[in-house]
């Protein structure tokens, strides 16, 4: 038998199963009641945090309409491709030349009638003052 | 996030003989009742992997989903251990959840600190308010070392401390030699010991 006692370490490493391998603990009462008052302090101290009913219960719920579905996992392989497929689409759309707007051509679509333009260029040349004068004009005039 | 089946053939986890041998397509049978009894295990598994509650709950419902998809496939299979088989699942859900989750450089986790607060204002069964006290307030310290241990140590770790399963076990679980299991655990308790010397000290 292994006369020398386990470390403290030696202990805690034997109870995550990678201490020493002498034995020591089956022949060893005093240190077999040492790993067992460890064993028995570290289940003591052990917190199993309180989890709700209610959250388990939805939980299962959300399994169970992800497995009838199939949701989770035909949304999963779709979901990115779709995603990335829609980017690209938008990116494209948004740098696609636009067209030039249509010029004026007289005669042509959305073109004042000429004589319209034309009476409109008479005017302006037959006033003698210019027409933005004319309400400063009108400022001093009694 | 993808939801790839589980193979239900992995190291010994498919058995005709086993006693707790279970037919797939009987577990698929009675496929709500088995959610019931693994579900909390497994959540809490997959939030001391992951330490945050939202990526447990969704890990959580990935593994049951992904246990349904390959027992659906699987026709008539013998499962030798369906428990330990949803333990490997949860693991590796958990792991790739990790890995993913280290890419997200947005994604923070809290301070050490305060992980201790959130772990310390989660309720618990216990028998008096001092011992529970102390046992949350170790409970909140060990939580936030194990948050400091890679992986795999983590994986190990508390499938042996939470789960006290065997090394060989664990290594039939995450698919690893026991010598590999081993040499985690070694590493893992190393750094848990300098991390938590102080409470320790206590429990010495």
């Amino acid at each position: 038998m292994n006369q020398r006692h386990w470390t403290n370490d030696e202990i805690l490493d034997h109870i995550y199963g990678v201490g020493p391998e002498d034995g020591h603990d089956r022949d060893c009462p005093e240190c077999r009641e040492r790993i067992d008052a460890l064993q028995a302090l570290r289940k003591a101290r052990h917190v199993e945090p309180w989890v709700p009913e209610e959250f388990l219960q939805s939980q299962r719920e959300a399994v169970r309409m992800r497995v009838s579905h199939g949701a989770g996992l035909a949304g999963a392989w779709w979901s990115a491709p779709a995603w990335a497929a829609l980017m690209v689409a938008l990116a494209v759309g948004l740098s696609w030349p636009t067209p030039p707007a249509e010029r004026l051509v007289a005669g042509g679509k959305g073109a004042p009638p000429d004589a319209g333009m034309y009476l409109e260029i008479y005017q302006t040349i037959s006033t003698e003052e210019p027409r933005a004068l004319a309400p400063m004009h009108a400022l001093f005039e009694e | 996030m993808g939801v790839m089946a589980e193979p239900l053939a992995h190291r010994g986890l498919l058995s005709g003989e086993a006693a707790t041998a279970r037919a797939s397509n009987q577990l698929l049978l009675e496929f709500d009742a088995w959610v019931g009894r693994e579900q909390r295990r497994i959540f809490l598994l997959c939030l001391r992997m992951l330490q945050d509650r939202d990526d447990a709950d969704m890990a959580t419902q990935d593994c049951f989903v992904k246990a349904h998809r390959a027992l659906k496939s699987s026709g008539q299979m013998e499962l030798d251990d369906p428990s330990k088989w949803i333990t490997r699942i949860a693991v590796n859900t958990c792991l790739d959840r990790l890995r993913s989750r280290s890419w997200k450089l947005w994604r923070r986790r809290p301070a050490q600190e305060d992980e201790s607060v959130i772990l310390a204002n989660a309720p618990e069964v216990s028998p008096s308010a001092e011992s529970r006290a102390f046992a949350t307030q170790i409970s909140g310290r060990l939580q936030a070392a194990i948050g400091e241990l890679s992986e795999r140590q983590r994986a190990v770790f508390l499938l042996r401390h939470f789960e006290d399963r065997k090394l060989d076990e664990i290594a039939e679980i995450l698919g690893l030699d026991v010598g590999t299991v081993k040499a985690h655990m070694a590493r893992a308790v190393a750094k848990l010991r300098v991390l938590l010397r102080d409470l320790y000290g206590e429990l010495k």
